[in-house]
């Protein structure tokens, strides 16, 4: 290549793609910045300053200190970080039930089909934040409990998307072709269905995260869901509800702003990955 | 067990209208049979019947005992790109119908240099080639193509059809030829079969036989 060509390519802007995949890097970067602060954090959101309580945001505690005179900035870090925690578990359990679902219903048989469509109707039926409660309270509460609740009312939507994609292959006539040569079904799955989900997977699971992350929140919030001495964002919340007519904003603002802004920021990670994946966009 | 693929009294319907009534067919082990028809007089739902791909309504299809896993009569689509995997390799697909692809290279169906490709990355010529030659790596007693030159220029028919007559002559498998080409049949086959006569209940067919003219 001669050298004002370079020189014209380094000019120009970078294509969608390229702008998306700096985005995605740039993201997940930020994310792991926060687990990796929120981790350093640990200590400092349990320490109590007695000589600096309640007070608002300055330049020494920039998200203000608890009625404990504990940093809300670390107790905030530290509660994102549980957050996402307990967000990729969650996500990453129900899409896993969804994939199985979605390969059982279209390779084992019609009944299968039946049955799995049956339970997806279901649990649609269902009111989403009923069974959720009703879940955690079952397990007991608790950070496994969240995630177990999680996980168990959020494969719905994801089974739908991976089945119609699922059939779609199964359909093919390459699928036709391969089971003329006599391979299995269970090879028919792992070479031809599974690859061709991954790529949903990944997204759906993605585009899962935030609900999982804002029900770990309402879960919390309700003190049904993870330990109250643990900083959740849910439990930050519920505490600042207490001592918000006292004027103490920061309490609930700050933490509740980073949670949003958060669930946003994994949410576009999940829309942006999607687009680079999978062009044909589809609704989940 | 039958030696010859044969389909007896095939009765096939999509939705609600019959397109086979009452349809029989036997092609003999080495034997090449041209089939014949207009477009949409079943033909292909026929070579989809002898190959498993589809369970008759009524009557049966017989199939001689493959030498392997494989079905004994292997179906050719006139749609390459839809009977391989986009996501596989060539290598990967004719791994499918067996671990060394050695006799297609051999026979000049396909070349090693495609065997890294993806199918997007060979003509319509080249992955027709390689579908032929899943097909045959499993050894079929019945080669059931349909249409599977149709869409190819024609020093690409001569190439292949003389790949798989050289296959037939040598003895390895019968071949069901099934096209709306006349000539193309008439210089392959042994034996042409026209899909009306093999059709016994003619005159559970509607009205007279618009089909019959188109042709």
């Amino acid at each position: 290549m001669s050298a004002p060509a370079v020189a014209r390519r380094s000019l120009a802007l970078p294509d969608r793609r390229t702008r998306i995949v700096a985005f995605l890097v740039l993201a997940v970067l930020l994310l792991i910045g926060v687990v990796v602060a929120g981790t350093v954090a640990q200590d400092a959101a349990r320490t109590t300053h007695l000589d600096a309580v309640s007070q608002g945001p300055s330049a020494a505690h920039w998200f203000g200190t608890d009625r404990l005179g504990r940093d809300m900035l670390a107790r905030t870090l530290v509660g994102l970080r549980l957050s996402l925690v307990v967000g990729t578990t969650a996500a990453l359990a129900s899409a896993v039930i969804a994939v199985v679902l979605a390969t059982v219903s279209v390779t084992v048989g019609r009944w299968a089909e039946t049955a799995v469509n049956w339970l997806v109707d279901f649990f649609l039926a269902l009111p989403h934040l009923v069974l959720l409660i009703l879940l955690a309270f079952a397990l007991g509460g608790g950070t496994q409990a969240v995630i177990i609740a999680v996980a168990i009312t959020h494969w719905p939507t994801l089974t739908r998307v991976l089945q119609a994609q699922a059939r779609q292959v199964v359909a093919s006539e390459y699928v036709a072709s391969s089971r003329a040569l006599g391979t299995s079904g269970f090879a028919l799955a792992r070479g031809h269905l599974l690859p061709h989900l991954l790529p949903h997977f990944v997204v759906g699971t993605a585009l899962m995260f935030p609900h999982a992350i804002l029900h770990e929140a309402a879960l919390s919030f309700l003190g049904l869901g993870i330990d109250p001495s643990q900083p959740a964002i849910g439990i930050l919340l519920s505490d600042s509800m207490k001592v918000l007519s006292a004027g103490m904003w920061w309490l609930a603002v700050l933490p509740g702003v980073c949670l949003l802004v958060m669930v946003k920021l994994v949410d576009s990670i999940g829309e942006n990955l999607r687009s680079v994946i999978d062009p044909r966009s589809y609704h989940l | 067990m039958t030696d010859t693929l044969r389909g007896a009294g095939l009765w096939f319907a999509y939705h609600r209208d019959w397109v086979l009534r009452d349809v029989s067919i036997q092609v003999s082990p080495g034997e090449i049979v041209g089939l014949w028809g207009p477009s949409g007089c079943g033909k292909s739902t026929l070579a989809r019947l002898l190959t498993g791909r589809l369970r008759p309504a009524r009557g049966t299809v017989s199939m001689p005992a493959g030498r392997g896993r494989a079905r004994s009569a292997q179906l050719v689509l006139q749609q390459a790109d839809q009977s391989v995997n986009p996501r596989w390799k060539i290598g990967r697909i004719l791994a499918e119908a067996a671990p060394d692809p050695a006799p297609v290279l051999d026979s000049g169906l396909v070349f090693p240099d495609w065997l890294g490709s993806f199918p997007h990355e060979l003509s319509g010529g080249e992955l027709q080639r390689v579908n032929l030659a899943r097909a045959l790596l499993c050894r079929p007693l019945f080669v059931v193509a349909d249409e599977i030159t149709a869409s190819l220029d024609a020093i690409t028919q001569v190439q292949i059809w003389r790949i798989i007559l050289d296959g037939a002559a040598r003895g390895d498998y019968g071949v069901l030829a099934v096209s709306h080409d006349m000539p193309l049949l008439d210089a392959v086959a042994s034996r042409i079969l026209a899909m009306e006569d093999l059709t016994a209940r003619r005159g559970v067919l509607p009205g007279p036989d618009v089909r019959h003219d188109e042709a």
